[in-house]
């Protein structure tokens, strides 16, 4: 790239560059500076790119933690009731919770909750009050469970997995789905390797059937 | 990478709970029933003619479950379900004719596999009084299909695009169930067994029709949760439409 620029005066990068007449040291020189130096902005540039992500992350981790302790301060049957009516499942609140389902039924019955329990309850709340607000998803329990295109994973098997960082990049799009899916699952092109696709038949159901 | 059959859990670590969504006492008499549904007190007919008690398991595809959406169809293919040592990860890849149910019962002894070999065609009568001892959950249904589908054809259709095609159908059943105790309560807040089923029915019929009709948008409910995205605003609209009912 660097012979396509020499002794021309397009600018590689949006500088001026050095007239034909010099001697190619000089300009070798000039353009050994110049990749010095924007390799060190570079670098510069990404250090505080992962500074930045990394207090972005931990930003939200203490708004995630402060939420959640001012939503635990509400009875357990509260706090079900308001994730319900933001369209979760029964059964993804149990997995989400890490509870099973009986155990959940007997809740919304009334039921003991321990504390952690309580919190995990809270704790999502709160999650979903941050990527509604910070990334303005609107469903936000129609955007936990749709998958990431192609593949069978959703934001709701990462917050399973206690990957909230994931959670909150890919809401915030600062992360593309390929990028988070390597993160979550690096075996996820293998594991999702099918010769099978699944279709929709005339009645809309739908069907399995080899790829063409 | 060849298609294995799978297990329950991640690769060396299996859990077997994960394949149950209700288990003894906690199985609601408020749900449908569906594929991977395990009933107990039934009975079958051995090659000599003698009768005896036995365990089955729904085989039969939730969408052929039912004559017009709502009522059993006349046969439905079970499979005989009989006491089996626990299937270690290594031996869910062979064993083609069991499917392994560990842990079905509590305590030793408990587990049991269902046996494609021996099957059943069973009424709506003969499933509506026996005992339903489990659930299976999505996960427990999608290998129930992938070792059923694979024992008859021997071809090994990943879980997760059994899961992706069958969804719909146990999103409607829990939808349903939830309908039913929204409205009528839980089973233990009944004293009387008979007018709870009846109550049931009822409310069962009401959510058949509500979820068939067409939601604000014009499209038919029943056809919204066939899509990941739209499955929340079918709830949300199911639990508004549940405390319209409940103040009325």
């Amino acid at each position: 790239m660097v012979s396509k620029f020499m002794g021309t005066s397009l600018p590689p990068t949006g500088g001026q560059l050095e007239s034909g007449s010099q001697s190619g040291i000089t300009q070798g020189s000039s353009y050994a500076k110049r990749t010095d130096d924007t390799g060190f902005l570079r670098s510069r540039v990404d250090m505080l790119s992962t500074d930045m992500r990394n207090l972005h992350h931990r930003s939200a981790n203490t708004e995630w933690q402060n939420l959640t302790a001012e939503y635990a301060k509400n009875s357990v049957a509260n706090l079900l009731s308001t994730i319900a009516d933001m369209g979760f499942s029964w059964n993804d609140i149990a997995a989400l919770c890490k509870v099973s389902v009986p155990a959940l039924r007997k809740w919304r019955r009334g039921g003991h909750a321990t504390g952690e329990n309580r919190r995990r309850l809270a704790s999502l709340i709160a999650l979903c009050d941050i990527i509604r607000n910070h990334y303005m998803v609107e469903e936000v329990a129609s955007w936990f469970e749709t998958p990431l295109p192609g593949v069978p994973v959703t934001p709701l098997d990462m917050y399973r997995a206690d990957r909230m960082d994931l959670v909150i990049e890919y809401a915030s799009s600062r992360m593309e789905p390929e990028r988070a899916l390597d993160e979550f699952d690096p075996g996820w092109r293998e594991r999702y390797t099918t010769p099978f696709e699944v279709i929709r038949v005339d009645d809309g159901s739908r069907s399995i059937q080899p790829k063409e | 990478m060849p298609l294995r059959l799978e297990y329950p859990g991640e690769p060396g670590d299996m859990h077997p709970d994960g394949m149950y969504l209700y288990r003894g006492a906690d199985v609601p008499l408020s749900r449908s029933f569906i594929t991977g549904d395990i009933l107990s007190g039934l009975e079958a007919r051995d090659e000599n003619g003698t009768v005896r008690e036995c365990i089955a398991i729904i085989l039969q595809h939730p969408c052929s479950m039912r004559i017009d959406g709502v009522h059993l169809a006349p046969r439905i293919l079970c499979a005989e379900v009989i006491p089996h040592s626990m299937f270690k990860p290594s031996q869910w890849t062979g064993n083609y004719h069991f499917m392994p149910l560990p842990s079905l019962l509590a305590g030793e002894g408990g587990d049991y596999a269902a046996d494609f070999d021996r099957l059943l065609l069973l009424t709506p009568a003969q499933i509506e009084g026996a005992t339903r001892i489990a659930i299976l959950s999505q996960i427990g249904v999608n290998l129930l299909m992938q070792r059923h589908a694979h024992f008859l054809t021997r071809v090994v259709v990943p879980t997760f695009q059994l899961q992706e095609a069958t969804a719909p159908f146990f999103e409607e059943a829990d939808l349903c169930q939830e309908w039913c105790e929204g409205l009528i309560g839980f089973p233990e807040e009944w004293d009387e067994s008979e007018k709870y089923k009846s109550n049931l029915e009822n409310a069962t019929s009401d959510f058949n029709e509500w979820i068939r009709q067409k939601d604000g948008s014009g499209m038919m409910r029943q056809k919204l949760l066939m899509e990941e995205q739209t499955r929340s605003s079918i709830r949300k609209e199911m639990r508004e439409e549940l405390r319209r009912r409940i103040r009325a």
